[in-house]
């Protein structure tokens, strides 16, 4: 399997950038460390004319709306709880916007405080990686990110991770280069490197030797009403989900296929599309969404928008994709921000 | 509303069909009328098509010479004066009732395996209407068709001309709504051309399996670049392959034309809100009729 074959539409003109792209860790111990960097970098991006965005907890907003004064009203401040919604679709919005300033001429300038490095595992994992990858996603917008971690608040892993995906380094007013910093491709390699957990004993699972996608749906159907009792707004999106998976199985990758679904404690429904094949390496396995003005591209990273999780590994055993839809309305944390999101697909 | 009589396409129409087919337009009437008269004519059915237009004329010859049917009976292009009009120029409505009733036995009499019957109201409704004469002849035409084994009947109407409520009344008069033949139906999905707006409807699911035709016909429509609508009340399923086929198709529209989905499921429209629909440039959310889940999910 690979990824969805590229259109023969030409790539859109490059913008060029208004200034090089930056993606810059600021460890901090106490409220004066953060604001001696923040601060500046905020400042900056209003002197600038960048759209200036800060993605932070309350208790940061107070003390940068206190430092800043009256510029903290050109800032767009989001909290951070509802902004790590979901990786894929803040990953996506968030390029978009930033795609979006530089089709302008201008640039995107984030300040992303993490909310989500106290979650489950799994979800730190897909945010880690988002990232490292946001160093290759953002380069063509010259967006500045910067992200501050309180060092002695956050898991320890979750610090030294950091240093893994941040080129960059803020100590006062310089930024220096990380060391230990990864190359993106062999981050996501080391996020990768622990197989998936095993799917139950009690998996339903089933071999497709000729796949016929209507009745590939009608079963998935089927099982995930009857058993997982998914309701029908999830569920048509896992069929999407499941439509496209099997579609670029059949055209990319080799037989057999095989198609596993259960049921995860709590209720959210899983499908699992394994094949023989394998995909080329130095994929980003649909974390990337195409740049502006290519329309019709939509394929994996569309199902990672529609999915709540998807898990993918692939090696010389075949790949295997993992799809995961939540019972409640829009799949994310909650149904409340999925909606917002939807409401405004933009940074809020 | 509706619930209670069926739809047919044009050539799933058979004896004992009082048909009806309200149309918005030229080109959608000879979608439906041009093949109800070269069906006849191909497989060895009467049809009586009461018009003052010229034989010749009608939808459905494809260029034919109408003068062989005409001369042995199985075309009968009555006018007006001579089948439903009374002496001072009048609808007749008793006399279009027995027309009709002649020229069924007659067919049937000369051997024809079915007699085909059309004729358009809308003449009617340029002033001097007489509703209820023309209800009353529906109801006699309804109890010669219904029980026939040989006769079918198609009341054309423009529905741009006739006052709603008076459509409302012609339509409970007839058991069967005609539309025209699909482009392509192989149980799922199903794409039929729609006229008012133009467009495409698409029914059922669409996925690669089905790409390359939903293609061939969207693309034939809209050679000339200009937007269509595509109604999608009874579509089920649609694929990420088939938006970006859509997305393509958009962008290659002329300036301010979009492709415009009508009538979007709740279930398909809230996957493309969730891609985004401004990831899609170029199409539309269109008109929502309140419109129920087309048979989504399978």
């Amino acid at each position: 399997m690979s990824e969805p074959d590229t259109d023969p539409v030409p790539p859109p003109p490059t913008t060029r950038p208004a200034a090089p792209f930056s993606h810059r860790l600021l460890p901090y111990d106490d409220a004066g460390e953060l604001l001696a960097a923040a601060v500046p970098f905020l400042r900056g991006g209003l002197r600038a004319a960048d759209r200036v965005v800060a993605v932070t907890g309350l208790a940061t907003r107070v003390l940068l709306q206190g430092e800043l004064g009256a510029a903290a009203d050109r800032v767009e401040f989001r909290d951070a709880a509802s902004w790590y919604a979901h990786p894929a679709r803040t990953f996506a919005s968030a390029l978009a916007d930033a795609d979006a300033e530089a089709g302008r001429g201008g640039r995107l300038r984030l300040l992303a405080e993490p909310a989500w490095t106290r979650r489950p595992d799994g979800e730190v994992r897909e945010w880690q990686r988002a990232e490292a990858i946001c160093n290759v996603a953002f380069a063509r917008t010259g967006a500045a990110i910067l992200c501050p971690y309180p060092v002695r608040s956050t898991p320890p892993a979750v610090v030294a991770d950091a240093r893994r995906t941040h080129p960059e380094t803020v100590r006062g007013e310089r930024a220096v280069p990380t060391p230990g910093y990864l190359e993106p491709h062999a981050y996501n390699d080391r996020c990768d490197s622990e197989p998936l957990p095993l799917p139950p004993a009690s998996a339903d699972a089933l071999s497709i030797a000729r796949p016929d996608l209507y009745w590939i749906r009608a079963y998935v159907s089927d099982w995930a009403r009857r058993v997982a009792r998914t309701p029908d707004e999830p569920l048509q999106r896992l069929l999407v989900a499941v439509t496209e998976v099997v579609t670029n199985a059949e055209r990319h990758g080799s037989p057999p296929i095989t198609l596993r679904m259960w049921t995860e404690p709590g209720g959210a429904c899983v499908c699992e599309i394994s094949d023989g094949g394998r995909w080329p390496e130095e994929s980003w396995y649909g974390f990337v969404p195409p740049p502006p003005g290519v329309p019709g591209r939509l394929g994996l990273w569309a199902v990672r928008l529609l999915c709540s999780r998807v898990d993918i590994r692939t090696g010389a055993a075949g790949t295997t994709v993992r799809l995961t839809v939540e019972n409640a309305h829009g799949g994310s944390r909650t149904g409340a921000r999925a909606r917002s999101a939807r409401a405004d697909p933009r940074l809020n | 509303m509706r619930s209670w009589f069926d739809t047919r396409c044009v050539d799933d129409v058979r004896p004992g069909d009082h048909a009806w087919f309200p149309y918005s337009g030229a080109e959608e009437r000879d979608h439906v009328v041009g093949p109800f008269v070269a069906g006849a004519l191909k497989t060895g059915e009467k049809l009586l098509y009461i018009t003052d237009a010229a034989p010749e004329l009608l939808p459905g010859l494809g260029g034919l010479d109408p003068a062989p049917y005409t001369g042995s009976g199985q075309l009968r292009v009555l006018r007006r004066a001579e089948s439903c009009l009374d002496r001072a120029g009048g609808f007749d409505p008793d006399r279009l009732s027995r027309t009709v009733e002649r020229e069924v036995e007659q067919g049937y009499d000369a051997g024809f395996r079915a007699v085909r019957v059309t004729t358009d109201y809308t003449w009617l409704f340029d002033g001097r209407a007489d509703i209820a004469g023309l209800l009353g002849c529906e109801d006699r035409l309804a109890h010669a068709v219904s029980p026939s084994t040989v006769a079918m009947a198609i009341c054309q109407i423009d529905r741009r001309r006739c006052p709603p409520d008076q459509l409302a009344a012609l339509a409970a008069t007839h058991e069967v709504l005609v539309e025209v033949n699909p482009l392509f139906d192989d149980g799922t999905p199903k794409i039929a051309r729609s006229f008012a707006p133009r467009g495409l409807r698409v029914e059922g699911e669409l996925d690669a399996a089905r790409h390359a035709v939903f293609t061939e016909h969207l693309g034939r429509l809209l050679a000339d670049r200009r937007g269509v609508h595509l109604d999608c009340s009874r579509l089920g399923f649609l694929d990420l392959g088939a938006l970006n086929l859509l997305a393509r198709y958009a962008r290659t529209l002329r300036a301010g034309e979009a492709l415009i989905l009508d009538d979007l499921p709740a279930n398909v429209e809230n996957v493309i809100d969730m891609v985004g629909w401004h990831r899609l440039p170029g199409l539309v959310r269109g008109s929502v009729r309140g419109a129920a889940d087309g048979g989504a999910t399978a």
